[in-house]
């Protein structure tokens, strides 16, 4: 679990860095942040089958036991262990024509989450770290990047590559808040202010000797953990009516999209939510018929409640993962890893709902026509945001680079 | 048949080769055919030579999967279910038998495995849809049904017909009154599951009994975790009438399932296992031992087993070697690779 005092000393030391970087254009920069636009990314680490969610082939040689059911979308069906993201077909986008490079879970990963741009000499951001690059926190202030994931939590710099550790993400580990969140019982409020004060001033001292940028990370960082100091009620989801809490099930992917909900209506910039154990080598379609569901369950909800709330038409969503799942069935029951056709799950600001773009071929080997890989799905994802990655770019000390592989396009096709 | 099974090594008579991936094994109580279902909604099927195989046409109709067929203890038919809920019962001679009888919906979704009654007069089915059904055999009319709480992996009539032994996704096992609807009896089988982070792995696949009913014996694996599903083949065997469990034997740490499990006339199971690609055994184990008393581990990636009526031969399913692998692998033709399940037919040496 994060303690405020291991937080704060993590994006101390962030600043100390002082990877500010900037946007070529401040204004544009300013503009993103007027439109509050945020995300939700989904991460379903180890790979989730495309077969057996977004893109089923029943009946087919690799199509595994599953029915296809249809959606709310007249024509498009997913598989049945999706009943409900099938109901919300009609505000999601599919793309089921990835075809990506890296079949590894250790170098795909990055790959993926960075956007597997051309070889620059650096380290890319992850999209988390990029939008909290670009965009920063929305008017409330709160943190930019927030990750929750089971296991530990902390700032996690790695994530923001270049960018400088500022923008790496503050990851709850199982959906729980830093232990020392709240003002500590021993302080009265009057006490909490005068530390505070105190900070203030040291604030001003040590920013009269150093660089604006320096000073402005500090209060960035500081600002954005006061804010949620404040909000601990956004981690609480034992308040929540119990209907809420069954719609979208009681399972850490379950519980842990509620509390990405909680974020997103609380404000934070981007949001991203890991579930683990999607690398289904062994008894896959036992394994999917357990995981998809309860996926399901979660990620349908939160899109439903999004829509409900208005917040959906400013807010990007994806469900994703490094690959997909082969095709052929392996002697253990299993899929390994696929990387030449798979799917994504999309919704939201920018895209266009009810739509699912590319296919793959009869048998789900391969994806037809060309595909897209991840440096088009990056560009995509800016452009939704409103962001222009093919004009924008970012300033890495002096050297202008891309924010997504130059060399690639948005899909079109997905874009409102 | 030699008396002492430790001198039964048995014989590999023949590997038939079949282009597709194949779930069960069973052979006929006639002895003339085998079965097998298939992962694309076919029931393959081979007439019985001396020392061979021989293909017969595959029975159609289904959709999915086929996990679980079997045979009339006295008639030439065959009940087949598949992954969409079909149950459906076919002649098991001719080149297109008509089909006797089908529910198309039986169940909604996989059913995992078929039962037949000693008598032949009642067929029960258990589903991932938390059902226990069970028909008349004669013209699959419902005969009773129950709905349990989870996903329900397997299941087998007691000896004397008056009740469904039914395991479900937790490794919990049931005896289940079908006249009263209702369960009388609960069997730990929790070695069976675990959860691994978001996922329930399942690891019960089979139930039988032995000693005229007084053991009751589940098979399956005692999974370590979810994704590449590590575990340890487990047999348990239960006093049935206490529930009490008087036995728990495992294979290997890592080998994965024991998928199928038959016991021989003899007194012995032949069980198969295998876990990750390329792994695999065939075991020969006396119920009151701890160790096999012969194990063969030639053949990877075992998925059935069938004791044939004579008691001097079986087959073993398997799918192919190198049948696993990340990315883009294609064949020297430059054509993506299905995985197919060679057949191997064995003899216990006399």
């Amino acid at each position: 679990m994060l303690s405020r005092r291991r937080f704060f000393g993590a994006t101390a030391g962030a600043f100390a860095f002082g990877a500010l970087g900037g946007l070529i254009s401040a204004s544009a920069a300013e503009e993103m942040k007027r439109k509050e636009k945020q995300v939700l990314f989904v991460w379903l680490d180890g790979g989730i089958s495309q077969l057996e969610s977004w893109d089923p082939k029943p009946n087919t040689t690799f199509g595994g036991p599953f029915r296809s059911i249809p959606t709310s979308v007249p024509g498009v069906h997913l598989s049945e262990l999706m009943p409900m993201c099938a109901k919300q077909m009609h505000r999601l986008c599919v793309v089921r024509s990835l075809c990506t490079k890296d079949n590894a879970h250790s170098s795909g990963v990055d790959r993926i989450q960075r956007g597997d741009p051309l070889n620059r000499g650096v380290a890319y951001p992850y999209f988390g770290s990029a939008i909290a690059k670009l965009m920063g926190p929305t008017q409330t202030k709160l943190p930019p990047y927030v990750w929750i994931k089971p296991g530990g939590g902390g700032f996690r710099t790695e994530d923001a590559g270049f960018l400088g550790p500022q923008y790496g993400s503050l990851a709850f580990g199982d959906g729980k808040p830093p232990a020392d969140l709240l003002r500590h019982s021993s302080l009265t409020p009057e006490e909490d202010d005068e530390r505070n004060e105190l900070r203030e001033m040291m604030n001003k001292r040590y920013a009269s000797k150093r660089r604006p940028e320096f000073t402005q990370a500090s209060s960035y960082v500081f600002d954005t953990a006061r804010e949620l100091m404040r909000r601990a009620d956004i981690f609480d989801t034992s308040k929540l009516p119990a209907k809420d809490i069954e719609r979208y099930g009681r399972t850490e992917i379950g519980q842990h999209m509620l509390i990405a909900r909680n974020m997103l209506e609380a404000g934070v910039r981007f949001v991203k939510v890991n579930s683990y154990g999607w690398d289904t080598h062994g008894d896959n379609f036992n394994a999917h018929a357990s995981l998809v569901p309860k996926f399901d369950r979660a990620f349908a909800s939160i899109i439903e409640d999004l829509a409900a709330t208005g917040l959906l038409e400013h807010t990007l969503v994806i469900a994703m993962s490094e690959f997909g799942r082969t095709p052929r069935i392996n002697g253990h029951v299993g899929r390994d890893h696929w990387p030449e056709a798979w799917s994504i799950g999309m919704a939201g600001c920018g895209l266009k709902p009810g739509s699912v773009i590319g296919a793959t071929n009869e048998k789900g080997t391969f994806v037809k026509d060309s595909g897209y890989d991840i440096g088009s799905v990056f560009h995509t994802w800016f452009h939704a945001l409103g962001i222009d990655s093919k004009k924008v770019e970012y300033d890495n000390h002096g050297q202008p680079l891309p924010l997504a592989h130059e060399e690639m396009n948005p899909i079109k096709e997905a874009l409102a | 048949m030699n008396a002492d099974p430790k001198s039964q090594k048995p014989k590999l008579l023949k590997t038939v080769p079949c282009d597709r991936q194949l779930f069960s094994a069973r052979f006929s109580p006639c002895g003339q055919f085998l079965a097998s279902g298939a992962m694309d909604r076919a029931v393959m099927r081979w007439r019985v030579a001396d020392n061979d195989l021989l293909p017969l046409p595959p029975v159609t109709g289904g959709n999915g999967w086929v996990q679980s067929i079997a045979f009339h203890p006295a008639e030439k038919l065959l009940f087949v279910s598949d992954s969409w809920g079909r149950l459906a019962c076919t002649p098991v001679e001719g080149d297109a038998p008509a089909v006797k009888w089908e529910q198309t919906a039986a169940h909604d979704g996989t059913i995992r495995r078929i039962a037949v009654s000693s008598d032949g007069k009642l067929l029960a089915t258990c589903s991932a849809d938390s059902f226990v059904r069970v028909w008349n055999a004669a013209d699959g009319s419902p005969a009773a049904k129950f709905e349990h709480t989870s996903d329900v992996f397997s299941l087998t009539f007691t000896p004397d017909n008056s009740q469904i032994i039914f395991g479900d996704m937790f490794g919990k096992v049931f005896a289940l009154d079908f006249a009263a609807g209702k369960t009388v009896r609960e069997f730990d089988g929790g070695l069976f599951y675990k959860l691994s982070r978001l996922q329930d792995v399942a690891g019960l696949r089979v139930l039988t009994f032995i000693d005229n009913g007084r053991t009751l014996v589940a098979a399956g694996c005692q999974p370590e975790g979810g994704g590449f599903l590590e575990g340890a083949p487990l047999l348990l065997q239960f006093d049935f009438n206490t529930g009490q469990r008087i036995s728990e034997t495992r294979f290997g740490a890592k080998d994965g399932f024991i998928h199928d499990l038959t016991l021989h006339p003899q007194g012995y199971f032949i069980a198969v296992t295998s876990g990750q690609p390329g792994s695999g055994k065939i075991i020969f184990l006396r119920p009151q031992e701890k160790e096999p008393f012969f194990t063969h581990s030639d053949i990877p990636n075992l998925h059935a087993v069938a004791l044939h009526p004579d008691g001097c031969r079986f087959v073993v399913t398997s799918t192919n070697r190198e049948s696993n692998g990340n990315g883009r692998q294609l064949t020297k033709d430059g054509q993506y690779p299905a995985n197919s399940s060679p057949l191997h037919l064995f003899e216990i040496p006399a």
